[in-house]
């Protein structure tokens, strides 16, 4: 449905409405992105820790059965008490199912190594072999035969690629089984057999427990038949390897190895005790023979010998006749040689002399040579002279015609100013004229103008004495003014007549300036032009030299062809007497070098002589040497033959008394479960999955619920928006899918990134723990559609369910309600107001806060649910852990109170028997001891079946000191002699088999044959079930006397690894001791365990602790939200902030604390039913969780709660109030 | 210097590229003991001023002073201080604490400062002295704007500032909270500043500013306040 609408939207299906509706999903995500990614982030914890724990327990399956597949593991091993032979391998090879059979040798051995002793299985190495293989981890496989690989974790107690280490056998066996005693480390390896990094299984020597193996090449085992082989199936390979279908097609397949083992073992048999008694009659046969014939071989030896001595003296003889003929070959050779070396020194001179000459012929044609070239190159250099001279004279005439034609022109000019000369003298004279002629008239003038000032005068003195009117003064005064008026007029022509007189001196004063400049131009031009002239008469004389030196030149060039010509003719002679003379030599030469090629083989002749008689002195010494050692060998093949007689005889009689001693031939088939640890990676894989049947679920739960409240409250939050959306005209269906658009992006992208992030990081944290313990390195991660399909489905649902509802009933009303503001739910008066003694003390915001709190109820009980779940989860991660870590204490400090037991024989007569007790005392007097008889019976009720040991005592009152018997409630102690019956069953075992005190269970002793027996009492146990009884009782039961093959002591023994080891080994000595077990011993493997399961249970705690803080931030954010109006108001009031946040926050803190201390309620029963669920058959948990664990949980969630509260402080800051309280408008 | 001064206020708001001015150099006086209303039509700004003259908007430019105080220049701290003991506010929608009884809502402002007048008597003077128990719901929206206005007035503020305080009543709901505030104004010489979109009811102030466009479009001092009684509309 979900897909469809998306895909409906997504194709714009619903049109411009849903468009525009989606676009108010997008805007409404980004709005609000802190609930949004709430709920993202919810469900991606929720839906990772769920389908991530869920996958863990079958995803380390598969990585072990890919380990094992990809290393070839064996499914069934065979071990034969007489060894395993070809036949049996190819015989087990036929088998029906078994597809790959290979066969291998070991030996436990002690190995040494620093002073310390570690107990060693020793296996043969053969590189050709498929099966087990090896995971080289460092260095390289052995090659040489004293050369080992060690397991990879013995490095870490300081071996290291390239030590030594001893060997050495403590069983005391006569021939030691491997070649050598010391090996050197070459590589480390991690084989498949060996898992496990603390168990390594056990062994027949030391302390009982194998410490470390190692490979070397087969070669090196002096055993023929194997000790081991190893097969495979095809068809197991298809199946996981701990499914119950490769359980049983295994156990069809051993089943029909083991009918094989019958026939061949009586084959074996036959074969090995017949060959025996052959090889005996044979031996004592062959002894008898081998003494005549020894004799007449060292008879014969001595014959040889005297043989020898003659030849010998021969030899020497032939060889000094020979020296004489060396040294007479030797004179002739070197005469000839002599005379050789005389013609060699004349050739050499006759070649240097040619040399010489050759050279001096070489120097005359390079000096001809040069010669030549100098006279082309003078040659050309004349030519060119010739040409240049050439040049010279034409530009010499060129340069005399210019001269001339220059000359000319500077007559013209001289010419041109005498005549410019003449017109300014002239205009001098007619301005000097002009001049004289207006200084007269300006005389003139000025007489006039004195005239006049003269009559003014006049006429003003009589103006003074006769009045201005007179009109005689009148008329004079016009006279005077007519006469003024031509003053001025012949003023001004005065004037007129200066200025022109002016301007014509200016211009004669140029004119003279040019004239002058004219004349000193042609005077600079005469001169240059005789310079010019000089340098022509100059060039001219300098031409006539240049001829005179060519011509002379000339001469010199002609002479030089000349002698040439004479030098090249010697030349030519010269060459021709210098090869004649080259003939002749290299005739010479090749008489020389037939002459040396005679010498030198004559010489390798006698060389070869002279060889041929230096071996023949070597091979006499030689034969001295033989004849010497043939010799000792002669005495000392007399030595050996009288020793190996005298062995002979003895293995002979050993033989016959193996022989006697040989017990019967048997076959044993093994499976996986026998290797260490093997077993106990499944049932660790079990526990996993067994704690992820119900804590994840829980999980889910409390992250669905928070999603659930914030999604309604969502819904009740857009009334407003959703009323206005039904207002314009939005169909029902189209404001559904937003909300459901919204609700289901968020939870499908949160679960489905968290689950494809849980479903690596869970079982990858899980699967790294383990890999502290197993050498089960490679990560296998299956995907488990279920499991997500499961989570992220009904988380998506829920939430999606959610929305469907609370918008249907929003949807329902019409959108005028829906547009009214929801009246604010009214204040009332909360139960607490009428508890008047309560309600007084507090303060005005404590009241506030009661009210509050208990206004919303539906929030209230959702808000303290929620923080309840992650606290239950944190108490129940942290009471897991106190469950599993409490085992140890329980069992091996508190009920376990003996210090170790044996196994012995159970045949062990009566002193055997004391003897191991001596031993017992020997070590620590205080000893206290008693044997029991421990035997796995099937014991069954109407509920089932359950494996169970069952334990008959010999001395109860002594074992009432080794096990603290108590029932676990009641704490009351139980004995045999209270517990009805005399039985007393472990607490799990009842549980298994649903029975209590009182109940009738029972005990099949073999097939077909069964007792009712009563449980007695309930006894606190932890580990394995046990069924206690006394040795009468069983004898009661069964009908005959137990045959008791432990012994339980209890000596106070040190709890310190070496004490004990040393205890151990110390009573492995003990004859009739097959095995020591110490308490402190087992006690150190299970805790490592435990710690694993540690770090499990702190994955659980993070993850409950993560889901915890979104939630709560998640809750606080929504309450924020819910109440933005009311925090605003308070802002516009004036409140601090602090106050502001208090106010809001104690009602947080007050719920946190609620919901924390509901939480730890729930979680008790809740962690309760995960140990119950989780437990493995074979272990009961603890089922107390610690007063620590109450507060570590209580704390966790409250300390969450303060930082929520912290970080929500700035958002409270960041609210704006103008925004919030705008918004109802 | 007058009591309230506003001097070339300017403030803006960014949407991406535009700049919206919601405050456009708004310069105002308002003398102490005014019944001052700001009139102006939606989202011509008049909330905004009132808002930054309130402390719970700040101004981006100009001087914003009361009584002598820089109240632009105030800092967080400072200005919540200054809305705990110089303002009081009065919205449209009374913004009271559902949760809390009439007498609880008042006491709740006067958590915030030592000098205030009890709630019971507050109550009283605003006419509720019998409903001092009830819750808002329990009450009329006349009845929680006087619970409102007491919440307002218990402590003893500079200043009273009212957003649309009629706007959800009806009209003679509306009148008599106008009454009470203008005989706030009168009787106790508090300072009021009204904002209101319904210019009938400006003739009641002693100062009217019309405010258009995010500027300040006139002042009008009346010497002659008309009675609210006298008012219709």
């Amino acid at each position: 449905m979900i897909i469809q609408l998306m895909w409906k939207i997504s194709n714009g299906d619903g049109g411009a409405k849903v468009k525009s509706v989606t676009r108010n999903l997008i805007r409404e995500i980004g709005k609000t992105k802190n609930r949004f990614m709430s709920i993202f982030t919810i469900c991606a914890i929720g839906v990772g820790f769920f389908s991530g724990v869920r996958a863990t327990g079958n995803d380390m399956k598969i990585s072990a059965d890919n380990y094992y597949d990809q290393h070839e593991l064996f499914d069934l091993r065979i071990m034969s008490t007489f060894g395993l032979t070809e036949g049996d391998l190819s015989a087990i090879g036929e088998v029906e199912g078994v597809s790959a059979v290979s066969a291998s040798k070991y030996t436990d051995l002690t190995l040494s190594y620093n002073g310390k002793d570690y107990n060693t299985k020793v296996y043969s190495w053969d590189e050709n072999n498929q099966m087990n293989q090896i995971n080289l981890l460092d260095g390289r496989f052995p090659q040489a035969e004293d050369e080992c690989i060690l397991n990879s974790s013995k490095l870490r107690e300081g071996m290291k690629i390239g030590d030594k280490v001893a060997l050495s056998d403590s069983t005391g066996a006569e021939e030691f089984p491997l070649k050598y005693t010391e090996y050197t480390i070459v590589g480390t390896f991690d084989t498949p057999m060996f898992i496990s990094s603390t168990q390594r299984g056990s062994t027949s020597i030391g302390n009982g427990s194998l410490n470390a193996f190692l490979y070397v090449t087969e070669s090196n085992f002096m055993q023929e038949v194997y000790t081991e082989i190893y097969v495979q199936s095809e068809k197991l390979k298809g199946m996981a390897s701990y499914s119950d279908e490769y359980e049983q097609l295994r156990d069809d397949i051993a089943g029909k190895l083991e009918k094989l083992g019958v026939p061949r073992s009586e084959i074996r048999y036959d074969e090995v005790i017949g060959e025996a008694q052959q090889d005996i009659k044979d031996g004592e046969e062959e002894l008898g023979k081998a003494k005549t014939e020894g004799q007449q071989e060292l008879d014969d030896a001595k014959k040889e010998l005297e043989d020898a001595a003659v030849k010998i003296s021969d030899g020497e003889k032939e060889l000094e006749e020979a020296a004489q003929e060396i040294a007479d070959g030797e004179q002739k050779l070197n005469e000839a040689k002599q005379t050789l070396a005389d013609g060699k020194a004349e050739l050499d001179k006759g070649w240097a002399e040619y040399y010489e000459n050759e050279d001096k012929l070489a120097e005359a044609e390079k000096t001809l040579n040069e010669s030549r070239v100098t006279l082309s190159d003078g040659k050309k250099q004349l030519d060119e002279a010739r040409q240049t001279l050439e040049n010279s004279k034409a530009k010499l005439d060129e340069g005399q015609a210019e001269i001339d034609e220059n000359r000319a022109a500077l007559e013209a000019g001289k010419t041109q100013i005498a005549e410019g000369k003449a017109q300014i003298e002239q205009a001098q004279q007619q301005y000097d004229a002009g001049l004289a002629e207006y200084e007269t008239q300006y005389a003139a003038y000025e007489q006039g103008l004195a005239q006049y000032q003269a009559g003014l005068a006049q006429l003003e003195q009589a103006e003074g004495l006769l009045g201005s009117d007179n009109p005689e003064l009148v008329q004079q005064r016009a006279v005077l003014e007519q006469t003024k008026s031509q003053l001025d007029g012949a003023k001004n022509q005065l004037d007129a007549a200066k200025q022109q007189l002016d301007a014509a001196k200016l211009l004669i004063d140029e004119n003279s300036a040019v004239i002058a400049e004219k004349e000193q131009e042609i005077a600079a031009g005469e001169e240059q032009l005789d310079e010019a002239q000089k340098q022509i008469d100059e060039g001219i004389v300098q031409y006539n030299e240049g001829l005179a030196q060519f011509n002379q030149k000339w001469a010199e060039y002609e002479d030089g062809v000349r002698q040439y010509n004479e030098g090249y003719a010697e030349y030519s002679d010269g060459l021709k007497q210098l090869n004649d003379g080259k003939n002749t030599l290299i005739k010479a030469e090749k008489e020389y070098n037939d002459g040396a090629a005679e010498l030198a083989e004559k010489e390798q002749e006698f060389l070869d002589g002279k060889a041929d008689y230096e071996d023949g002195l070597k091979e006499l010494e030689d034969a001295k040497q033989q004849y010497a050692d043939g010799l000792a060998e002669y005495e000392d093949g007399m030595a050996t033959f009288n020793r190996e007689i005298a062995d002979a005889e003895k293995k002979i009689a050993d033989g016959k008394e193996k022989i006697a001693d040989a017990g019967e031939a048997k076959w044993y088939v093994f499976d996986r479960e026998d290797n260490p640890g093997y077993a106990e990676y499944e049932s660790n894989s079990e526990r996993i999955d067994k704690i992820s049947m119900i804590f994840p679920i829980f999980f889910l739960l409390v992250a669905a619920l928070v999603c659930l409240t914030t999604m309604s409250r969502m819904i009740e939050e857009q009334r407003m928006q959703i009323g206005t959306l039904k207002s314009l005209g939005y169909s029902n269906g189209v404001i559904m899918r937003n909300y459901l658009l919204y609700a289901v992006l968020a939870a499908a992208s949160g679960s489905i990134i968290g689950a494809f992030i849980g479903m690596f990081l869970f079982p990858f944290i899980i699967m790294f723990a383990y890999g502290m313990m197993y050498i089960i390195n490679n990560y296998y991660f299956e995907l488990n559609p279920a499991n997500i399909i499961i989570s992220a489905g009904s988380m998506v649902a829920a939430i999606a369910l959610t929305v469907f509802f609370s918008a249907r009933k929003a949807l329902a009303e019409t959108p005028a309600e829906l547009m009214r503001p929801k009246a604010p739910k009214a204040g009332k008066r909360v139960l607490l107001e009428r508890i008047g003694f309560i309600w007084n003390r507090l303060s005005f915001f404590g009241k506030v806060s009661g009210r509050n709190l208990f206004r919303y109820k539906r929030r209230m009980f959702m808000t303290v649910i929620g923080i309840a779940g992650c606290t239950a989860l944190s108490l129940t991660g942290f009471g897991l852990k106190d469950s599993i870590g409490d085992i140890v204490d329980l069992q091996y400090n508190s009920i376990n109170q003996y210090s170790g037991f044996m196994a012995v024989e159970d045949d062990l007569s009566q002193e055997e028997l004391q003897n191991v007790y001596d031993k017992l005392l020997d070590y620590e007097p205080d000893t206290e001891y008693t044997r029991a008889l421990i035997k796995q019976y099937t014991l069954s009720s109407e509920s089932g079946n359950v494996q169970c040991y069952v334990t008959a005592i010999e001395d109860t009152d002594i074992f009432e000191d080794m096990i603290d018997f108590h029932g676990r409630t009641s704490g009351e102690k139980i004995t045999f002699g209270t517990a009805e019956d005399g039985v007393i069953v472990t607490e799990k075992l009842t549980k298994l088999l649903d029975v209590k005190q009182g109940d009738k269970v029972t005990l099949k002793i073999s097939d077909g044959e069964t007792r009712e027996i009563i449980v007695g009492a309930v006894t606190e146990h932890y580990t394995s079930h046990y069924l206690y009884i006394s040795g009468e009782k069983y004898a009661e039961l069964f009908g005959n006397q137990p045959e008791y093959n432990v012994v339980y002591f209890r000596n106070g023994i040190e709890d310190d690894k070496e004490v004990q080891d040393a205890f151990s080994e110390k009573m492995l000595g003990v004859d009739g001791v097959l095995s020591v077990s110490m308490n402190a011993g087992a006690t150190s493997t299970f805790s490592n365990m435990m710690k694993i399961m540690d770090l499990v249970v702190i994955v659980l705690i993070v993850s409950a602790g993560a889901l915890a803080f979104v939630v709560l931030y998640n809750l606080t954010n929504v309450n924020i939200t819910e109440r933005i109006r009311e925090i605003a108001t308070l802002k516009v009031l004036g409140f601090y902030d602090n106050e502001v946040a208090s106010y809001v926050f104690r009602e947080n803190v007050i719920l946190s604390v609620m919901g924390a201390v509901v939480g730890l309620g729930l979680g008790t029963a809740l962690c309760q039913f995960v140990i119950q669920t989780a437990e493995i058959d074979e272990v009961m948990f603890g089922r107390n969780i610690h007063p620590l664990s109450f507060l570590w949980a209580f704390l966790l969630t409250v300390v969450f709660s303060l930082i929520v509260n912290l970080i929500m402080r700035r958002d409270l800051k960041k609210i704006s109030m103008v925004e919030s309280l705008k918004s109802v408008e | 210097m007058a009591f309230v001064t506003l001097k070339d206020v300017y403030k803006r708001y960014h949407m991406g590229e535009v700049t919206i001015n919601a405050a456009d150099g708004m310069t105002f006086d308002i003398e102490k003991g005014e019944f001052a209303i700001i009139v102006g039509p939606s989202g011509s700004g008049k909330t905004t001023v009132l808002n930054m003259l309130g402390g719970m908007d700040t101004c981006d430019e100009g001087v914003i002073s009361v009584d002598g105080a820089r109240v632009d220049r105030f800092n967080r701290k400072q200005l919540t201080n200054y809305r705990r003991y110089d303002v009081g506010f009065i919205f449209q929608f009374y913004n009271l604490m559902p949760n809390l009884t009439a007498k609880e809502n008042v006491e709740l402002a006067a958590q915030t400062t030592k000098d205030f007048i009890p709630a019971a008597e507050i109550l009283e003077k605003v006419g509720l002295g019998e409903r001092l128990g009830n819750f808002p719901a329990q009450l009329s929206g006349g009845e929680q704007q006087r619970v409102s206005i007491a919440r307002a007035l218990s402590k003893k503020p500079k200043l009273l500032l009212c957003d649309e305080p009629t706007g959800a009543l009806d009209y003679n709901t509306g009148k008599m909270i106008l009454k009470l505030l203008q005989d706030t104004c009168r009787v106790d010489g508090m300072t009021v500043i009204l904002v209101t979109h319904n210019s009938a009811i400006a003739p009641m102030a002693d100062r009217v500013i019309k405010i258009k466009n995010s500027k300040v479009e006139s002042i009008i001092r009346n010497d002659n306040p008309t009675h609210v009684e006298d008012i219709e509309w």
